[in-house]
């Protein structure tokens, strides 16, 4: 598994993060706790073990639960 | 039957009064009275969905009234299911609202005796949607569910054994801790998309198949992403 360069967008903020392999290192390079958050790639819903490719437009979305 | 009251949305629908009455007899189980089950009640009543069962145990509180439009000051430390009912009978006096004022997670009897065409989630916890969900691939009908929180919403149908399931998107996934910040119009936003949706699964549509609808009224932007079912789902996989 060779590292990846990324584009990452969390709450409304977009940043390059590189040197990542799997969905999982972006959240603990962020500091971010996988259960509170649901991640896509290219919009579409991926697990924490999801493979990055270079150039990969990831999204972070807090998870919610009001009604 | 007398159709004038549902003429403007008739004219939209392609098989026109076929459609209506289909509206008419479905059955619809309602979990939560709040700011999404406020306008989704509202809504698929006054569309001529009649048969509603409603399932909520709580009191109308002071602090509910910024969204929860079904209730007015007068309904304040009253039963929400009973005061929702009211002012449902009162947009169609033909609607029969079967109130349970119960925790959803001990209704399920009455939600298989209900017989529900689908089970719409307006909760405001994981846990009952968790529940929802098992029950829905139980009685094998879809599950419409929102959540909303500040200005952002999600929103999604499940078709039990044929799209993602609830767990598919959200398994271990945990709730914020403490009071939920909420504008009004964004639970008004999603409980009126809810119903719009349940309209159309009622005609035979399945909109949102494998995809979750992420709202964001800030910006504001609707976007809708992709959520594909998982093998190993407790819930709805080969398990
Ligand atoms: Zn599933």
């Amino acid at each position: 598994m060779s590292v990846a360069r990324v584009n990452v967008v969390y709450k409304g903020n977009e940043q390059v993060i590189s040197e990542v392999r799997t969905v999982k290192e972006i959240l603990e390079k962020l500091g971010i706790n996988p259960n509170s958050v649901i991640v896509t790639v290219e919009d579409e819903l991926v697990a924490e073990d999801y493979v990055l490719k270079n150039g990969d437009k990831v999204k972070i979305i807090d998870v919610i639960s009001g009604g | 039957m007398e159709y004038a009251r549902w003429s403007r949305q008739i004219l939209i629908f392609e098989n026109g009064v076929k459609d209506q009455e289909k509206l008419l007899k479905a059955r619809i189980t309602v979990v939560g009275a709040g700011g999404l089950g406020s306008a989704l009640l509202m809504y698929t009543v006054a569309a001529g969905i009649r048969n509603i069962q409603l399932i909520e145990h709580q009191r109308v509180e002071e602090s509910n009234l910024n969204r929860q439009i079904l209730y007015g000051e007068g309904d304040i430390n009253t039963s929400k299911a009973l005061a929702a009912k009211r002012k449902l009978l009162e947009i169609d006096s033909q609607a029969n609202v079967e109130v349970v004022e119960k925790k959803v997670e001990d209704s399920e009897k009455e939600i298989i005796l209900f017989d529900p065409d689908i089970l719409i989630d307006c909760s405001d916890n994981l846990e009952a949607r968790r529940f929802l969900n098992r029950i829905a691939h139980i009685i094998k009908k879809p599950f419409l569910y929102a959540m909303v929180e500040g200005f952002s919403g999600m929103l999604s149908v499940v078709y039990p054994y044929e799209s993602a399931c609830f767990e598919c998107a959200f398994f271990g996934k945990v709730q914020k801790e403490g009071t939920t910040p909420i504008l009004g119009a964004t639970a008004g936003f999603a409980g009126a998309l809810e119903a719009s949706l349940a309209v159309q699964i009622i005609l035979g549509k399945k909109p949102l198949f494998g995809e979750l609808l992420s709202i964001d009224l800030n910006k504001p932007s609707l976007q809708t992403l992709k959520v594909n079912r998982r093998k190993d789902c407790y819930v709805c996989g080969e398990g």
